[in-house]
């Protein structure tokens, strides 16, 4: 029964990945990747009693995590057409996020 | 086995809800399927705290530690996470990348829910580091662009609370060569390093919700510029559930020695006076810039509760007994919960000025009273909560009276710290009364200058629930305390023995 119910969860849950993948944006599709390696190296970790080993993959999710953030989501955030965002510091994408602040930006708009 | 699917039932809705919010691009879908999937998560979950208690079920292998208590943590998880999506339908529809947005608060969720899930100290910090950088990366989103540099010094202190994480686990695996806290917990530990360990996960955990050496500094700009939603998400959901997992760890290494309790009781002192003097400051003058911001105000004080409560946590090493310290846990594990219940009352009264403005200098707002009496009510209510006879308050008040009176009537050295916290917590409450007072007038009563939204969705009845929620489990806690004090107590311990495993 529980073997059972554990496959059909595992199956609906594949359906839902395959079909988010299609379904999602060209610029999404890295994080959905990234996040079954996120989820999957993090349930992997839990079931894992070794400590060495558990210490090995901490490494490899702190990598991960780094790896999400600098190339998914701070491009995807700063909206910079698929360049990664500091190799082009001092570029226009820069001079356009310097805002001074966003009150006087809140008040123009209102 | 049916017990432990369904308790990884909600983990596993969450996983759909984090595929379906970074995939569907249509907003209305998005928004209300994810509702529903987190009800449906609530439902289930409130099903595994009955079965797990009526049955006495425990589950503690693979690193998992199912029980009762955990189940509550998610419990109140997944009851904010209901409000923070409920709240963002207004507020976050419409802007760019919204999905990306969606995505981040159900992970932020997710990782809260694992970080309370396990007992192994590796897991939890990877998902305490997630959810950091995840309230970082929300900060960005919102109907105006913000530079990269606003949240500089708030990612310098994720950084460095990261590089204490790692490090307090490489000393814990050189030490025990196991990140499983009850086999810690059994286990000798040097005094020396006992401390070292305490402190590394002290500023690890702490810093980026508002302990010293950064304090409030960090968060200024991200209380000030950041949306109403990023700030419940931040204030209500995350602060409180740190503080949770935190007390679980300090409970492990620190408040077996009293030295360590010391050095954790100075540092909350100066992170509350810091965090209290700059919420008063920023109800009253205008000396710190930007001021007058009921999101500042807010943020703030809830910087002082996180300091609070470790404040009160940490008196637990000086404590004589066993018996008496499950009681102290009780008492630290209730007045957790009644801070949360106090601000979702405080924050959520404020939706009307979420939807009629952008502005939040609390003397500009004002007139809210007319249109919105209920939110105004519920405002008070939640100020008053903490202060007047059988409230919240007064439950904490008698239960910390008890425990010190009971245990530290021989003990004069330790009595005259305990009876000092006793009085700064009745102080702390009085603070929050009077920036309570002091902002419901500016909003609610006083004269209106403020900018006004040009599409301003009506308020349905709808609105109305959280905040009717909220009250009636406040009023039935007190009522339950006062009339059947002895079981209400037992109930609490029970929970706090289960949470604390």
């Amino acid at each position: 029964m529980f073997v059972i119910l554990l496959s059909i969860f595992g199956i609906v849950l594949l359906i839902i990945i395959i079909i988010s993948y299609k379904i999602s944006k060209k610029e999404d599709k890295s994080i959905i990747t990234s996040l079954i390696i996120l989820i999957g190296s993090i349930g992997i970790e839990i079931f894992i009693e070794n400590t060495t080993i558990q210490l090995l993959f901490f490494v490899c999710i702190i990598i991960l995590i780094i790896y999400i953030v600098f190339f998914c989501f701070i491009p995807r955030l700063f909206y910079i057409k698929g360049k990664f965002l500091f190799s082009e510091t001092k570029s226009e994408i820069w001079k356009d996020l310097k805002i001074d602040s966003t009150i006087v930006e809140k008040q123009e708009k209102n | 086995m049916i017990g432990i699917l369904l308790a990884f039932i909600p983990l596993y809705c969450l996983s759909i809800g984090l595929f379906w919010s970074i995939s569907c691009s249509k907003s209305i879908y998005r928004k209300n399927i994810l509702i529903i999937l987190n009800l449906i998560i609530l439902f289930v979950n409130t099903l595994n705290i009955i079965i797990f208690s009526l049955f006495d079920l425990q589950y503690y292998d693979f690193n998992l530690n199912l029980n009762v208590g955990t189940f509550l943590l998610w419990e109140i998880i997944f009851v904010l996470s209901c409000i923070i999506l409920y709240f963002s339908k207004d507020e976050m529809t419409g802007i760019i990348n919204e999905n990306l947005y969606d995505f981040l608060i159900i992970l932020i969720i997710f990782s809260l829910v694992g970080a309370s899930l396990t007992s192994n100290i590796l897991i939890t910090v990877i998902f305490v580091i997630i959810v950091y950088i995840s309230l970082g990366l929300i900060f960005y989103f919102g109907i105006y662009s913000k530079p990269f540099k606003l949240l500089r010094l708030f990612f310098i202190s994720i950084i460095l609370s990261i590089i204490f994480l790692i490090l307090g686990l490489l000393l814990i695996y050189f030490e025990f060569n196991s990140f499983i806290l009850t086999e810690i917990r059994n286990s000798e530990l040097n005094p020396a390093l006992n401390l070292i360990i305490s402190l590394l996960f002290l500023f690890g955990f702490g810093i980026p919700c508002g302990i010293i050496p950064f304090s409030i500094y960090h968060l200024k700009v991200y209380y000030h510029d950041s949306t109403y939603t990023t700030l419940f998400t931040i204030t209500n959901l995350t602060f409180p559930i740190i503080n949770f997992i935190l007390f679980k760890f300090l409970l492990t290494f620190t408040y077996d020695l009293v030295i360590n309790s010391l050095i954790i009781l100075i540092i909350a002192v100066v992170g509350l006076i810091i965090s209290i003097t700059y919420s008063l400051t920023e109800t009253f003058t205008a000396i710190d810039g930007r001021s007058f911001s009921i999101k500042k105000i807010l943020g703030l004080s809830s910087n002082s509760d996180f300091n609070m409560i470790l404040l009160i946590s940490a008196f637990i090493g000086f404590l004589p007994t066993e018996l008496i310290k499950i009681e102290y846990g009780s008492f630290v594990f209730l007045f957790i919960f009644c801070m949360i219940l106090v601000k979702i009352l405080l924050f959520y009264s404020l939706k009307p000025v979420m939807l009629e403005t952008l502005d939040d200098n609390i003397k500009i707002l004002g007139g809210f009273w007319k249109k919105y009496k209920i939110f105004g009510i519920f405002y008070l209510i939640g100020g008053i909560l903490l202060t007047i006879p059988f409230a919240l308050g007064n439950i904490l008040i008698n239960l910390i009276s008890n425990i010190f009176t009971e245990s530290l009537i021989d003990l004069p050295h330790i009595s005259f710290i305990g009876y000092t916290i006793w009085a700064l917590l009745i102080i702390y409450f009085i603070i929050i009364l009077i920036w309570v007072s002091i902002t419901f007038n500016d909003i609610f009563i006083g004269t209106p200058k403020y900018l006004k939204n040009k599409n301003i969705r009506p308020i349905t009845k709808l609105d109305y629930f959280p905040q009717i929620l909220t009250f009636i489990l406040s009023i039935f806690l007190c009522t339950f305390y006062f009339f059947n004090n002895s079981l209400f107590m037992e109930i609490i311990n029970f929970c706090t023995e289960q949470f604390m495993h």
